[in-house]
Formats: structure tokens, C-alpha cells, sequence
């Protein structure tokens, strides 16, 4: 039995030992679960890991297929369409975190004197990449932006508040940038990571895009157009003669049908002929959008082409539709015979089946304002569901930069005849179109796309006119791509068109009569 | 357990977020006790709640083993608890044995509940479809369904069940192909849901001891069940507190506490059970779709449009594969000792040990429907085989050692010391697995997975220290005061701010010891009366995270595939501040106690301001090419101010020989808050939804309608340009008529518009039109007993409360939020607007326009304010105790039998009977798992 004094001492000393315990030390504590600055880009996973993220910076699969512009007219017109834009406070497309994170790399002592520097320059090409593409869509938004390739501080107003740089200076960057990238990326192809190829498309993009604002947007005196149209050549070119990308001929899709084929199939490893870049999707690890709900549901903006963009598919045989006469009362079912095969291939047309079902299928008037419902990127049905769509999407492909080529050479006035087989040609021949001829289209411009494009002129008239019907039928519903090509153009007044369905010789065709309980009777547009 | 306290103690605000079981409510003192930061929203921490002087959860206690519980509101008196305690502190004392017989207690109730709301919704086929085609009538429409398909509807409308000469489901051919086109009036309700959910608890206690040590064991079971009727959910729990104290030599007393706590919630459907079926059955289950064909298969959807039936939920439910099991499991240990080496000194010390663990799992299994007869056919939103197993495993290690001291001199001057020493480390931690294709249906483990996998982990650690003292002293019991201060230090902040000094001062008069006061007491009319003040100040650390100053590379996972998986990726830092500190929260309260009539009637007023101070918010707002969120700073201040009265009436007399004794009581209580103070922004203007000086905390801005357009003349030539609000019509070319709302120019401009994006300085034509914070809560509780006989009744109720519907609450808006909610008010009708019901609550029908932004229901406006004040029978209670000379011949002490009711009857200003108050207040679509009406019964025996 102890004594009473030694019970007393233990009890004293297991206070005390309590008392000791709250070390000087108790009280710093540290992260347990995330690393620090200091110790990081220290290994080549290091840079892998920080650079994952770039990629989602990538537009999501509800904006690479969610055209509107005066391509697809849906149930809501966008507020800048409409006319009726109030200037808000602040503006989602006006953030920078992305360029944060992209010069918090670039500017990382770690990164900088990292041991190999192959590894080094491939993630830092990589950021230069993203940085390219963070300008590029800001010059495009903005014209004029702050340039930064540092990351700010709190206390540094001068950067804070700093004027607007000129674009051509940020464009200058941006070039830099994405030049550093080709440079430094891997060649080895892949539908999912950048490479020196996306790299060489995005520069042909980027290239195209300048040279023609420069050129067109005359008000704005800006200089080098033909600089930035032949750097978009260049880039093209590059990417053309490496041979790593043809256009997309196999058969062997769901709907045997190249051109479906290309936005229809599930996987991009099947397309990767011409798919540069893409964005995949899961349905087993959850990775979904919204794509086949919103072309057939009755309630997501109900997409239809626009009657005008119908209007220029070309007939199958090569000759206008636009110089049939009558043809703007022709009723569907006869204006769609002997188009350009991509009309099919595009909308629901008398005929059409879904992949997988051999039901023939009206278009949807509930689920389509104008009546000619796309089914661009459409698979079986099972993915129609709210946000059910598993298909990846394309971002990068070799069509468009085939169209970049044309373009550029054609603005530049150096286009010939073989540069169009080189290109356009190949877009044509996969869908069994004949091949644009140079001197027809510039012997007689097409009177219905000059109409539509006011600001072309010079020798390379027709040709250019037939250039961007070219591009409009072949690049519909992908990347938004038609907004941006009516702003370097500077044809803005498309926009104010009222945006037309198909044609209906109903009398009374002036007020809304939509039934609900019966079959439908006129369309809403 | 909380839902016990709610509305029994002033200002102990007590919210549960839905009726789910097991669903714990939050707790809050005294309102508004912060603001976010980084969105301006209002913060209500919950006090620090001690169990037996142990940091602990009010919900995992077991209410039949409490002893008492106090609440400690004002800083004074709380002071000594530091750092956590900064919003009050309630303090929970568990049953002891005492010394003398052992004694056995049983008791237990057994109980039903039922949903307080209406579930009578729509039924009818017809009537629901063409509900839903007319508000998208110039959209398109919903059904698909043709005028043949309406006709025979309409021959089914009143066909209560299926008449075999009109089936309700039905073959047809339809695009080529034979498919089911259903014409049913189906309940969906009643398919998915129980009308009644049983429950039981029982309760054992054992306690005892004698001059040396005593002890009490207590276990209680309590099982529910939940609301699905397909697969019912199940929720359980069990507790078992240990509690034996020794006295081993007159200076040392040694105390052993222990606890355990499981409970577990067993479910299927969609990942958490009950609460996300509720939610995800609310769309597209139209009573004309049957939940199931002939063949026992499940639908899905119509064929006739894209839409999922119910969210497929039944089609998920009907083969009960995809499942999950919540399991909370709590360990707390206690061990305390008492040292008394000299008189009136005894040194406490104590350290306790908790662990928390949450083992859930859930697994998620395809379903199948059948459309087309014959075919069965994979949902494609529920296509996925996965198991996804989580733990938490959070430890908190507590140390206490204080000293306390008292002395009396004189025989009237009355002084005690208390010095001590606190320090708290909680080290949280996480783990998820997951892992695709299982290969068993019914069994549920990763190592059967063939698939996919992803393991995530997470954890923390934060630590605490303190330092306090206590002085009271008094007075002949007559003047009272008291010092406290505390030094507290947490590892939430860098270094050179991380301690704070938080004192405090109280004092207090018991004017009725004075002698001046005699003639008052001596006629028996004021027995009591004491003023009491105080003031101190206290810290709160429990801000921003585990590491608010540390700059961090966050692991993440993104929405983005690369190589075959999710992509993980590390971000780049967040900017941090480099200097955090303490928010400081100042209180004032002043109070009297008053007894009348021999203490018979006491009542208790109490006022307070409590300044919240240093309160972290977003710094001044950088230009955006910053490219990040502003670290937060120690900028804003808060102030909140109420006040609590309580009174009682206790009284007997005799009645026919025997005592009636009798007791009547009340409490009323009030909060609000207003911003005194915000960082100083020139760049960005402040907005109406943002943070700005003398912003009352909880107000709700909005547009002002002054009804409708009486006639299609006046809506033509309405001078005002509303179509900022009227986007659905705009958008599909839908002119305004007679009986759309007609707003109100405020600032005169012309146009409706919120002015400047909302900005204080120009909001445009909206105002303050309601406030979202509760005001006036207020109870009443009776009781009486009477020859054996005990009956008490509990009120509980709320003054005012202003509630806008938000986007989703089906209940309330209908079609006129998504034009396919599942539950639609049976006299749903009555309210919208047509040419024969122009007093109609609703304007002319039109989907999307409760839904979508820039919308007339959508915008918050006046005329669709709710106000949430309701008064409820929360509790009756009828009680027998069977006398004792009958139960004593059966060696049992005590025999009680009751029967009681919860939530029996509820008196409300909200328009809806669909929808719970407190739904309301819990979710702003108030459709959460529905709250209960209990009626139950059952005995109570000690032996």
C-alpha cells in the first residue's frame, strides 16, 4: 500500500507531467494534407500534376456544341443578339485566375532551375500554350488587355492598375508564346494531351483570326495583317506537310458516314486521324454532359438551324441552291433533295433514323424553333437523358485548320488552284462533293453569300465567299466558331437579321399557333 | 436530443435541417454571430457545448441520462471556457449514482409519426398533364400526348383505382414500334412514401454505490423507421454511458466517464437515402405514368417525351441493389481526479480522449425499365456499378488542470479563486475508396471490385491552449462581483498573432437583501429582486479553415479526363493574409430577476449587445487581374442585439383531498443584427447582396408588384418597360394581358431594372421587402398533476419571419417554376390567374417563370413574401403514476404509463399547407424530408 505522501507526489507530478506537455511547440502546426511552394516542381511529377489542371481551362462540352449566332436560333436569343445587353458590374469572362495559375509556373524558381531541361521547357511550352490561348480569347473579347507574365502581389499597384496594354502587343506575346510552345512540345501525337501539333493548330487559328480582324477591321488602323495571315499559313502548312493528320475517311463508324462519323462516335481514339485535340467524357466515371437532351428535349432552348445557313449548302451537284428559283418557298421535304450530303448529316431530314433505330423520324417542332434539328454529334438514344451524353468532343481537328489554309492564302491574294486541292478538296472529297473551282467562283460570286458578306471584295471575291460557306456548312455547331468568324469579318449585321424556320404556305401565317394537343401547324420562330 | 431544447430556453436557437432520422439540429445563442467573408452571408455558430466538462455533441446524448443543463450566454460567464465558448456555452451534467440503494430504471416509448404537412396532391391523370401542357403551351409542351391520348385521359378521370374496361396502362403503337403509353391516375405519393413510421426507445438505468464510490450505467435504444415505403430506410442507435467516481483518501477523489455512441441509418436509393430520394422523386412523376407495368417491370420514361420518370428513382428502388448504410460510432473517455492537499483548495485534473468515426458505405447499382413490352432495358442514369466506402476518423484530445480557492472571512465577505490551464488538439482525418464492378450483387466490398478505383485521404490538425482566472466575491450574499480573464492561443494563426487577452467583469445587487427592502418582502408581494450587469470580452478562432495563414498547394481532382481517369492536379497557392488574428466578440448584458407572492411567480429579463469584431471577410477588392480571391483580413464588424424574458407560475392547492399542483411558464426572445463596419472598398461598389455599413443581417430586396393588370388594354399601354422581368414572354413573343403582374416604378426611370447590377447606390426599382431573420421566438409550457395523474403541454411558437420561396419550391410554385414537378397541390388550380378566377393568387400560367432569373415569380418581389410565424403544440403529454401501496406489493418503487403527442397541431402565416414552417426556415425550397407528428406511448418502471 503506498503511503499517503507518495499518492500525493504522483498526483503532483501527473499535473505537472499535464503542464509539461503544452511545449512550446504545441501550438505550431502545420498542413497535413497539401504541399508547400517551396518544395514543389521538384520532380517531373511534380510538374505533370500542376499542369493537369491547364486542361481545364479547355471550353466544356456545353460550349464547344451550343452554337447560336446566326447558325442555330434557339427558344432564348443571347442577350448581345437580342440588343437588349445592360453592361454588368462584372463579367465571368473577365478572370484572370487562370493566368495566375499558368505564371505562378512560369515564374517558379523551382521550375526554372529545375534539373532537366528537357522536361523543363516541354511543361513550360506547355503553360506558354495555355497562356497563348488565355490571350487569344481575351484579345478576342477585349481587343486591348493587360498583359502580366508575372503573378501579382497585393501591394503591387503598378501592375494592379495598370492601363490596358495595345493588342498588338499582347498579340506579339501571344505569338511568342505559342512559337515557344511548337518549339519545345513533344511530336508525339495524342487526341488527349497538347502536343507540337495543337500547338501548330491553335498558331493557325490564332493567325487566322488576327490577320483577318486586322485586315477587315480597317477603323481600328491596325498593322501586319498579311504578317499574321502568312504566320497562319506557315503554321498550316507545318502541320499539313508533317503528314501526322489526314482527313477522316474510314467507314467503320456508327453511322458509316465519315462526316457523321467524325462528332458522332464515342471515343476519339477512332477519329484520332483527324481529331488534333479533343475532351473526353465517362460514363463510368461520372464525366457526362449535356449534348443529346439538348437537341431533342422540349425544354433546353429548343436549337434549329438558321433558314439562311440551310439556304447555303450548295446541291449535291456542286450548282447553288440559291439559283433555283423559288427556292425560298420550296417546302422541306424538296429542299432538301440533292444537297450537300453534310445537310444530312447535319439535321433530321426525310429519311433520318437514329443510330441504332430504324424508326424514319420527323423533325421535332417542340424540340426545334426553326424546324431543322440538328443531330450533329448525335449517338444512340440511351444518352438522351438530362445531362446523360458521353461522347468526347472535339476541339482540335484537321479540317479546320485545311479551312485555316484556305482562308489565309485566299485574304493574302496567293492562293491557287493547288492550294484548294490541297485543302478544301480533301473536305469535299470525304463527302463525296466535287471540288471547289477557283476561276468559276471568282467568275461569278455567288450573289446570295455577297449579300451576306458586305465587307469582301477585290479579285479573290467569289472565292472567299465560297471559302466561308465552305466553313460555315463544314465547322456548324462546333466551338462557338461561327461568332468569332462574324467579328473578324466584321459582318455584324447577320446578327440583326430576324432569324427564320422553315417555309409553311399557311395563310394566316402572321400570329402563333402552336397546338398543343394536336399535331403542330405552324412554327414558332 | 436537441429537439427536445428547442424553444425551451430564451435565445437557444435550435434549427434541424430536415425530418430525416437522426437528423441533428444546429445550434445557436443569441442570433448572428458572424458574417462570411468571402459572400457576405450570415454566420450562426453554435455554442460550446461541454458534457461533463468535455467538448461534445448535443445530439449523440442520450436525454434520459441527463442530469441538468445550464446555458451560459453573456462573456462573463462564459469566460473561462475560452476560445470556443465565444457564442455561449451549455453546460451538460450527466446522472451520477448516489450513494445509498441500488437502483434499476426502465422506461420507453414506443411511436408513430406521420408528415405535419398535406400530402394531398394532385392525382388525376388528366388534370396534372394538362396542367403542365397549358403553362408550355407557347413553348411547345410537356406530354407529347395527343388529343386522343387527353381523350383518354379524360375518360379515366374519375376512375379511383383502374377500371379493367379503361386500363391504365396500355400497348400502343407508336413511332413505328409497340410501346406502353400510360393514362393512370396514379398516387406517387402514397407509392413512394409511408403514411405512418413506427418508433421505439427503451432505456436502462443501474446506479448505486456508497460513501465511497457510486456508479451509473446507463443504455438506451432508440430504432426508427424512415419514410420509404419501396425499400423503407431504417435508422438506429444505441448509447452506453459508464460512470463510476471513487474517493480513495479524503484528498484524493479519482472519476472514470465513459461513453458510447452508434447509430446507423440503412437505406437505398440514391446516395444519403431518405433525404435524396425525397428530392430527386419530385420531378416527372406525373400520376398519369404508372411507376411499374404489367409485367412488374419498372418505367422510365414515356416515349412520348425525353424526360425520366421520377428521376428513375423507382425503377432504382424497385430491385433494391443500390444502397448504403451511415454508420456514427463515438467513444468518449473522461478521467478525471480531485486533489485536496489543504481545506477549501482543491486542484482538478482532468484529460479526456474522444474518437469519431463514420464508416459509410454506399453502393450504386444499374436499373432497369421496360418501355417497349418485353424489353428491359438499362437506365442510362443509373448504369453505373461502383462501391464507394468512407471513414472519418477524428480524434480530440482535451487536457483541463485548475485550481479553485475559496475562503470566508468574517463571516460576511465571501471570496473564491479559480486559476487554470486548458489545451485542446483535434486531429481530423478522412479516407474515401471507391472502386467499380462489383462482382456480387448483394455483397459489399472493394477487394469484389474489378473496376475502376479512386482513394481519396484529407486531414488536419488544429490545436488550442488557454490560460484563466477566476475572482468572485461577495457581500453577505447581497453585492456580487466578479473578474474573469482569459489568454488564449490557437494554431490558426502565424505566430506573432496568435494569443489574445479576453477579460471580463460581472456584478450583481440583490436589492431585496437590503434593508429598505423589508416592508416590500414582509407583506409577501416582491420576494425577490436582483440587477445584475456585465461586461467582457471574448475570442473566436473558429474561422477560415485549419491553416487560414498558411499559403498552400491544395491536391485536387478535376471534371477532366486524362489517361483514363479523373485528372489529379495540384492548384497553384491562394494568396493568405499575413496577419490573422482573433475575432473579437464584446457583450454587454444588463438584467433583473424578480419573484412576486413568495417566489411563486419569478420572472427574468435579460438585454444584450454583443459587438462582433476583426470578423474576417474578403480584403479590399483587387482589380481582376489579380486572378485571385482576395485573402480575407481581419476587417468587419457586426453587431447583434436582443433580449430573453422568461416568467414562471408555480402554485398547489387541494382539490378533493388531494394536492393539484400546477405550473405555468413562458419565455420570449429576440435578435438582429446589423454590419457596423466592412472594409472600405473605392473600387467596387457595394451591392445590395453584399456586405455594407448599417445592413440589417437577413434582408431580403426585391421588386414591387401592385397585382395585376386588370384588363389586356392597361397591360398594352402600360407606360413602364418591364420586360427586365418578363423574359419568358419576351423570349417566346408572349405579349402581356390582363392578369400578369404589373410592377412598380420606384425610381421613376420608366423602365423596370435593377439599376446599377444592384448597387446600394442605385438599386434600381427594388427595395428591402421583407427579412429573413427569426424574430420573436417565443414558448409556453404548462404542467399539472393531480392524484397520480401529471399532464403537461409545450408551445412553441415564432413572431415573425419572411421567406421567398426559392426556384425550386415545387410545393408552393408548381408549374410556374419546372412545368413537370411531380407534387402539385390537389387545389393547385384555385390559384392561377384566368379569365373566370381574376382574384387568383398566381398570375396567367406560364412554365419557368418562378425558375429562371430576369422572371416575374423568380424576382424577389412583395406580393409572394411569406412570413413564416407560427405557434405548434410541440409536445402533450398525459401521464398515470399507479399508486404506490398497489406497486410496492410488486417490489416496484415507481409505475408509470403515459401517452403523449408531438407536434399535433401547428398554427401558421405560411399560405401553403404543403409546406412546414420549419421545412421553410431549414431549406429556401423548403422541401426537405418532411418534419413529424408523433403520437406515442409507454411506461416507466424503477425497481
Amino acid at each position: 500500500m503506498m503511503s499517503m505522501k507518495n499518492m500525493k507526489v504522483i498526483g503532483m507530478l501527473a499535473v505537472a507531467a499535464i503542464f509539461s506537455s503544452c511545449g512550446k511547440d504545441f501550438l505550431e502546426r502545420y498542413p497535413t494534407a497539401s504541399v508547400s511552394p517551396p518544395t514543389f516542381f521538384t520532380t517531373e511529377a511534380d510538374f505533370k500534376a500542376y499542369t493537369n489542371q491547364f486542361y481545364t481551362f479547355f471550353p466544356g462540352a456545353d460550349y464547344l456544341y451550343s452554337e447560336s449566332a446566326d447558325n442555330v436560333a434557339k427558344s432564348s436569343v443571347d442577350r448581345e443578339i437580342a440588343g437588349s445587353r445592360l453592361i454588368p458590374l462584372t463579367d465571368g469572362r473577365w478572370s484572370f485566375s487562370n493566368l495566375r495559375a499558368i505564371n505562378f509556373l512560369l515564374n517558379s524558381e523551382n521550375a526554372k532551375n529545375y534539373r532537366d531541361a528537357a522536361v523543363r521547357d516541354k511543361y513550360l511550352g506547355l503553360a506558354r500554350f495555355f497562356r497563348a490561348y488565355f490571350y487569344f480569347q481575351k484579345v478576342q473579347y477585349y481587343s486591348d488587355v493587360p498583359f502580366y507574365n508575372v503573378v501579382i502581389e497585393t501591394n503591387d499597384a503598378a501592375n494592379l492598375y495598370k492601363a490596358r496594354d495595345p493588342r498588338t502587343l499582347v498579340m506579339d506575346s501571344v505569338l511568342a508564346d505559342i512559337n515557344f510552345a511548337i518549339e519545345k512540345l513533344d511530336a508525339a501525337k495524342s487526341v488527349e494531351r497538347v502536343t507540337k501539333w495543337t500547338a501548330l493548330a491553335l498558331k493557325s487559328r490564332i493567325c487566322l483570326y488576327e490577320g483577318t480582324w486586322r485586315k477587315y477591321h480597317t477603323d481600328m488602323e491596325l498593322p501586319d495583317a498579311d504578317k499574321w495571315l502568312n504566320e497562319c499559313v506557315s503554321a498550316s502548312e507545318q502541320l499539313m506537310q508533317s503528314g501526322v493528320y489526314k482527313v477522316y475517311t474510314k467507314v467503320d463508324g456508327p453511322t458509316k458516314k465519315p462526316y457523321q462519323d467524325l462528332f458522332a462516335t464515342l471515343k476519339l481514339d477512332g477519329v484520332s486521324d483527324e481529331v488534333i485535340l479533343g475532351r473526353r467524357y465517362s460514363n463510368e466515371l461520372g464525366l457526362k454532359h449535356n449534348l443529346q437532351f439538348y437537341l431533342t428535349a422540349r425544354s433546353q432552348g429548343k436549337p434549329g438551324l438558321e433558314k439562311r445557313l440551310i439556304n447555303s449548302y450548295l446541291m449535291a451537284d456542286g450548282s447553288r441552291f440559291t439559283d433555283i428559283p423559288g427556292y425560298d418557298t420550296l417546302q422541306f421535304f424538296a429542299e432538301v433533295q440533292n444537297r450537300d450530303p453534310r445537310l444530312a448529316q447535319t439535321i433530321r431530314t426525310p429519311g433520318y433514323t437514329r443510330i441504332g433505330g430504324t424508326e424514319q423520324l420527323a423533325p421535332d417542332f417542340f424540340a426545334s424553333m426553326t424546324g431543322y434539328q440538328p443531330t450533329k454529334w448525335m449517338n444512340v438514344t440511351a444518352y438522351d437523358g438530362n445531362s446523360q451524353s458521353v461522347n468526347d468532343m472535339v476541339i482540335f481537328r484537321f479540317g479546320e485548320t485545311l479551312l485555316n489554309y484556305a482562308e489565309a492564302k485566299a485574304e493574302l491574294g496567293t492562293i491557287t488552284q493547288t492550294d484548294i486541292d490541297l485543302s478544301i478538296k480533301l473536305l469535299r472529297d470525304r463527302v463525296g462533293m466535287p471540288n471547289l473551282n477557283m476561276a468559276a467562283a471568282n467568275a461569278n460570286p455567288d450573289p446570295y453569300q455577297a449579300n451576306l458578306y458586305t465587307q469582301v471584295n477585290g479579285a479573290n471575291k467569289g472565292l472567299i465567299l465560297e471559302i466561308r460557306r465552305e466553313r460555315r456548312i463544314e465547322l456548324v455547331m462546333e466551338s462557338n466558331f461561327r461568332w468569332d468568324d462574324i467579328m473578324r469579318w466584321k459582318e455584324g449585321q447577320l446578327l440583326t437579321a430576324p432569324f427564320m424556320g422553315m417555309y409553311f404556305p399557311v395563310p394566316a401565317f402572321t400570329t402563333w399557333t402552336v397546338m398543343v394537343k394536336t399535331t403542330w401547324k405552324s412554327i414558332p420562330v | 436530443m436537441s429537439s427536445l431544447l428547442q424553444g425551451a430556453m430564451p435565445n437557444l436557437n435550435i434549427r434541424v435541417a430536415s425530418g430525416t432520422p437522426g437528423q441533428m439540429g444546429s445550434l445557436n445563442i443569441r442570433g448572428v454571430t458572424s458574417i462570411d467573408g468571402s459572400n457576405g452571408g450570415a454566420v450562426s455558430s453554435g455554442p460550446l457545448v461541454l458534457i461533463d466538462g468535455i467538448p461534445g455533441t448535443m445530439d449523440r446524448l442520450n436525454p434520459e441520462e441527463v442530469e441538468s443543463i445550464s446555458i451560459l450566454k453573456d462573456a462573463a460567464s462564459a469566460a473561462i471556457y475560452g476560445a470556443r465558448g465565444s457564442f455561449g456555452v451549455i453546460l451538460v451534467t450527466t446522472k451520477s449514482g448516489k450513494s445509498g440503494k441500488t437502483v434499476v430504471r426502465y422506461n420507453n416509448s414506443f411511436a408513430v409519426s406521420t408528415p405535419t404537412v398535406s400530402t394531398n396532391f394532385m392525382t388525376k391523370g388528366y388534370d396534372w398533364m394538362s396542367l403542365m401542357d397549358r403553362s408550355l403551351y407557347y413553348i411547345g409542351g410537356y406530354s407529347g400526348y395527343t388529343e386522343r391520348d387527353y381523350e383518354e385521359l379524360l375518360a379515366r378521370r374519375n376512375d379511383k383505382t383502374e377500371d379493367p374496361s379503361r386500363p391504365w396502362v396500355t400497348v400502343q403503337n407508336r413511332n413505328g414500334r409497340d410501346q406502353y403509353v400510360y393514362y393512370g391516375n396514379y398516387d406517387w405519393w402514397d407509392i413512394m412514401f409511408t403514411k405512418w413510421q413506427p418508433m421505439q426507445t427503451h432505456n436502462l438505468t443501474l446506479s448505486g454505490g456508497n460513501d465511497k464510490v457510486n456508479f451509473m450505467i446507463n443504455g438506451n435504444l432508440k430504432a426508427k423507421d424512415g419514410i420509404m415505403r419501396v425499400q423503407t430506410d431504417k435508422y438506429s442507435s444505441k448509447t452506453v454511458r459508464a460512470k463510476v467516481s471513487a474517493q480513495l483518501y479524503p484528498w484524493l477523489k479519482v472519476t472514470s466517464n465513459t461513453n458510447v455512441y452508434h447509430s446507423n441509418y440503412q437505406y437505398y436509393g440514391r446516395e444519403g437515402g431518405g433525404t435524396a430520394n425525397f428530392t430527386h422523386i419530385n420531378v416527372h412523376a406525373s400520376p398519369a405514368y404508372a411507376p411499374y407495368n404489367p409485367d412488374g417491370t419498372a418505367s422510365y420514361i414515356s416515349g412520348l417525351n425525353a424526360y425520366d420518370i421520377g428521376d428513375g428513382i423507382f425503377a432504382m428502388l424497385i430491385n433494391g441493389n443500390s444502397k448504403g448504410v451511415d454508420r456514427k460510432l463515438e467513444l468518449t473517455s473522461i478521467n478525471e481526479m480531485v486533489i485536496t492537499p489543504i481545506k477549501d483548495l482543491n486542484i482538478t485534473a482532468n484529460y479526456s480522449y474522444n474518437m469519431y468515426t463514420d464508416p459509410n458505405f454506399y453502393r450504386a447499382a444499374p436499373a432497369y425499365y421496360s418501355l417497349y413490352p418485353g424489353v428491359v432495358t438499362m437506365t442510362p442514369k443509373y448504369s453505373t456499378d461502383k462501391l464507394t466506402e468512407s471513414q472519418q476518423f477524428n480524434q480530440v484530445h482535451v487536457a483541463n488542470v485548475y485550481a479553485d480557492y475559496a475562503k470566508t472571512f468574517a463571516k460576511v465577505h465571501n471570496a473564491k479563486l479559480i486559476l487554470g490551464y486548458n489545451q485542446e488538439l483535434n486531429r481530423p482525418k478522412k479516407i474515401t475508396a471507391a472502386r467499380m464492378n462489383i462482382s456480387s450483387e448483394d455483397l459489399n466490398d472493394l477487394n469484389l471490385g474489378t473496376g475502376e478505383q479512386t482513394v481519396l485521404g484529407g486531414s488536419s490538425e488544429t490545436a488550442l491552449m488557454g490560460m484563466f482566472y477566476r475572482f468572485t466575491y461577495d457581500y453577505k450574499s447581497k453585492y456580487l462581483v466578479e473578474a474573469n480573464g482569459r489568454f488564449d492561443g490557437s494554431s490558426r494563426f502565424p505566430k506573432g498573432d496568435r494569443w489574445g487577452f479576453f477579460p471580463s467583469v460581472s456584478a450583481g445587487w440583490r436589492v431585496s437583501e437590503e434593508n429598505f427592502f423589508l416592508p416590500l418582502k414582509s407583506n409577501n408581494l416582491v420576494s425577490e429582486l436582483k440587477l445584475r450587469g456585465s461586461y467582457g470580452s471574448l475570442g473566436n478562432q473558429s474561422i477560415g479553415g485549419a491553416y487560414p495563414y498558411i499559403s498552400t498547394m491544395a491536391p485536387g481532382t478535376a471534371s477532366y479526363l486524362l489517361d483514363g481517369e479523373l485528372a489529379k492536379y495540384y492548384g497553384a497557392p491562394a494568396p493568405v493574409s499575413g496577419s490573422l488574428t482573433w475575432e473579437k466578440v464584446t457583450s454587454y448584458n444588463i438584467g433583473v430577476d424578480v419573484g412576486f407572492l413568495k417566489n411563486r411567480l419569478t420572472a427574468s429579463f435579460d438585454r444584450y449587445i454583443r459587438n462582433t469584431s476583426n470578423i474576417l471577410t474578403n480584403g479590399i477588392v483587387l482589380p481582376d487581374v489579380f486572378g485571385a480571391t482576395e485573402p480575407v483580413v481581419n476587417a468587419a464588424s457586426l453587431r447583434t442585439e436582443g433580449f430573453e424574458l422568461t416568467f414562471d407560475w408555480r402554485d398547489q392547492f387541494p382539490v378533493a383531498g388531494k394536492t393539484f399542483r400546477y405550473h405555468v411558464g413562458g419565455v420570449l426572445s429576440d435578435a438582429r443584427s446589423r454590419i457596423t463596419k466592412v472594409v472600405n472598398n473605392e473600387n467596387s461598389p457595394a451591392l445590395i447582396t453584399g456586405l455594407y455599413v448599417g445592413k440589417d443581417i437577413g434582408e431580403i430586396w426585391g421588386y414591387v408588384t401592385d397585382g395585376f393588370f386588370k384588363t389586356d388594354a392597361e397591360a398594352k399601354t402600360y407606360p413602364v418597360d418591364q420586360t427586365w422581368l418578363n423574359k419568358m414572354r419576351v423570349d417566346n413573343n408572349i405579349p402581356l394581358r390582363a392578369g400578369d403582374l404589373r410592377w412598380v416604378d420606384l425610381d421613376g426611370d420608366g423602365k423596370i431594372t435593377n439599376g446599377n447590377g444592384s448597387s446600394l447606390a442605385n438599386p434600381g426599382d427594388q427595395r428591402v421587402v421583407g427579412n429573413s431573420t427569426p424574430r420573436y421566438q417565443y414558448s409556453f409550457n404548462m404542467d399539472a398533476s393531480w392524484n397520480n395523474i401529471d399532464i403537461s403541454a409545450f408551445f412553441r411558437g415564432l413572431g415573425k419571419m419572411d421567406w421567398y420561396p426559392g426556384n425550386n419550391a415545387d410545393r408552393f410554385w408548381g408549374p410556374y417554376s419546372r412545368p413537370y414537378f411531380s407534387f402539385i397541390p390537389e387545389d393547385f388550380e384555385k390559384d392561377v390567374y384566368s379569365a373566370t378566377n381574376r382574384n387568383a393568387y398566381f398570375p396567367n400560367l406560364l412554365a419557368y417563370v418562378a425558375l429562371n432569373a430576369n422572371n416575374e415569380l423568380r424576382a424577389t418581389n412583395n406580393r409572394y413574401m411569406q412570413n413564416l410565424a407560427y405557434l405548434r403544440l410541440k409536445n402533450l403529454s398525459l401521464g398515470y403514476t399507479l399508486p404506490a401501496r398497489l406497486t410496492r406489493m410488486a417490489k416496484i418503487q415507481r409505475f408509470r404509463v403515459f401517452v403523449s403527442g408531438e407536434n399535433m397541431w401547428t398554427w401558421t402565416k405560411l399560405r401553403t399547407k404543403y409546406i412546414d414552417p420549419e421545412q421553410a426556415m431549414a431549406n429556401i425550397d423548403g422541401r426537405v424530408y418532411p418534419f413529424s407528428k408523433t403520437y406515442a406511448f409507454g411506461f416507466d418502471v424503477t425497481f
